[in-house]
């Protein structure tokens, strides 16, 4: 016990100095090696950490956790469908009479109905959690870090988002492995309370479904050596999906992103990342998605709090071979956030899916979005969305509260 | 599985390229950076990554960053949580084991400061934007 405590050079202090006043040494002479007060109440913060049964909370991973509350009213119900039949497990429709006997009860059938659209908009008016999330992040040792997100979509059940192990002790790469959002284009790495709107683009939703490409599988992210910044990133996946799930024991699915940023002045970046990424799909034949996007950032320096640009557009398509024809579709969106003041943001986005085409016609959507944001912890955002699609329009409008408690690690550039 | 070995392999190796004859030392404020210059004179190149102008709370955690610090010997830090917004992303990405806490080559500035408006009792998030270990604008006194 006490060989434990005199290790510590600061915690000597201390006892030297109470041993020196016990003997009988006047307080100018204990002066000299008397510790400070901030030094002392240091001192008793770090014996606190230590409690009386030997666990010790020091190590306990950073915690955070973010909600977002929504409150939304539409002019007609609109449901967004994946392009390529539903993705397993629970994101399955209710009306399927062959997978009726996974549903004991009503309880459960609204569960699905209601995780199908946890990352997007509800299909009908009303007021919804539409998801929280809690985040445990933290070093493991001197060569691992781990990060576990749980998401509860919606108020039934809780889902492990994303797990995963990273290491942080390689030079120039990093390797992962766990579950993770698949380096698929811009969009596809984000959580949903770091959405730049309160719903995704449409390719994401309707190509791959409410969840992204989110999988088990390993993954290695290297800087390249060049004279900007460039990195690339292999990926190989488990392939659970709608696209990927061969019954085949070793069709995974295989991605590659190039990713590059230049800075083109001390304020502003420009940035060009390709995607592509293939596999074996239910008929094991070939999948494939690839992806294009483009992201210019303006923040001037001597305001960063105040001011802010972004310019983003993403192109995503995928081919689809059922053994018989080659299904391709995609989408493209391009968006506006504009800083104006410091609290404040207003966005604009504008989406189409079906290029090159869609049957039997292709989806468009407007989108503008007002932010309050009083802190970096906590906004309120608004947003109206014109959808046209079958020849109608159907307007949306969404409230969103969004808020982070605890510890939350800072948001990749 | 085979190939995906020989990938991890061809990653490994080719991270091992590197050349330097001056210590190129990060700063992440232009301060440290011209205490870092007094010291090294000819011996070290030096970066800060925050301007002068700058407010070192709030810097873009840029990529570009990110390459400066995984061709870094040595990072030098303020600490007590004032780069806290923006520096572990960068010290995450930069990929540079060299500059990792606990490495030879990352540097605390701030231990071993007699640390000021330490709070005592609790804070939480309602007090605004307090820096729980205490005032990290310790050079400028």
């Amino acid at each position: 016990m006490y060989t434990c405590l005199l290790e510590d050079a600061l915690t000597m202090k201390i006892y030297l100095s109470f041993m020196l006043v016990l003997l009988g040494f006047t307080p100018v002479l204990a002066q000299s090696i008397v510790p400070s007060k901030q030094d002392l109440h240091r001192w008793l913060q770090s014996q606190g950490s230590t409690t009386a049964t030997g666990t010790s909370t020091a190590f306990n991973p950073a915690i955070g956790v973010n909600g977002l509350f929504l409150g939304f009213r539409t002019s007609s119900p609109l449901v967004r469908e994946t392009a390529f039949g539903e993705e397993h497990g629970h994101e399955e429709e209710d009306d399927h009479a062959d997978e009726g006997a996974d549903h004991d009860d009503e309880g459960d059938v609204h569960t699905d109905e209601e995780d199908a659209h946890a990352h997007g908009l509800p299909e009908e008016s009303g007021l919804s959690v539409q998801e929280v999330e809690v985040r445990f992040t933290a070093v493991v040792d001197a060569y691992f870090r781990a990060d576990v997100i749980l998401a509860i979509p919606g108020t039934e059940h809780i889902e492990l988002e994303e797990g995963f192990i990273e290491t942080t002790s390689l030079p120039n790469v990093t390797f992962r492995a766990g579950k993770f959002f698949g380096a698929l284009g811009k969009h596809n790495t984000l959580h949903s309370h770091a959405y730049p709107f309160i719903d995704p683009p449409i390719a994401n939703e309707r190509i791959f479904g409410g969840e992204g490409l989110n999988e088990v599988g390993l993954g290695a992210s290297m800087l390249l050596p060049t004279a900007w910044y460039s990195e690339f990133h292999a990926q190989i996946f488990n392939g659970d999906n709608a696209l990927f799930n061969s019954a085949g024991e070793n069709d995974f699915a295989y991605l590659g992103r190039w990713e590059n940023l230049w800075d083109v002045s001390d304020n502003a970046t420009l940035a060009w990342g390709g995607s592509y990424v293939f596999g074996k799909n239910e008929h094991r034949e070939m999948t494939q998605v690839w992806g294009s996007d483009v992201t210019f950032k303006w923040r001037p320096a001597k305001r960063v709090r105040d001011r802010g640009l972004v310019l983003q557009a993403e192109y995503m398509q995928a081919r689809v071979n059922d053994g018989l024809d080659v299904e391709k579709v995609g989408g493209l969106y391009a968006l506006m956030q504009y800083q104006f003041a410091r609290r404040w943001w207003a966005q604009a986005r504008y989406d189409v899916f079906g290029m090159p085409r869609l049957e039997p016609e292709r989806e468009y959507r407007v989108s503008g979005l007002l932010a309050f944001a009083p802190s970096e912890f906590s906004a309120i955002r608004v947003q109206y969305n014109l959808n046209r699609e079958m020849k109608q329009n159907i307007h949306q409008f969404a409230v969103q509260l969004n808020f982070t408690m605890g510890a939350h690690p800072a948001h990749a550039y | 599985m085979k190939h995906i070995l020989y990938w991890m392999l061809l990653f490994v190796w080719v991270g091992q390229v590197e050349v330097e004859a001056k210590i190129n030392v990060v700063t992440t404020t232009t301060d440290l950076a011209a205490i870092v210059k007094e010291i090294g004179g000819e011996e070290v190149s030096v970066q800060a990554i925050a301007k002068g102008y700058q407010d070192p709370h709030y810097v873009q955690a840029k990529p570009s960053y990110m390459r400066v610090m995984n061709r870094a010997d040595l990072l030098v830090y303020v600490g007590l949580e004032l780069e806290v917004g923006w520096l572990p992303l960068l010290i995450q990405g930069a990929r540079n084991p060299q500059i990792m806490p606990g490495a030879v080559g990352h540097l605390d500035a701030s231990v071993g400061v007699r640390r000021l408006d330490v709070p005592t009792g609790g804070v939480d998030r309602s007090m605004g934007d307090v820096h729980p270990e205490g005032n990290p604008h310790y050079w400028r006194g």
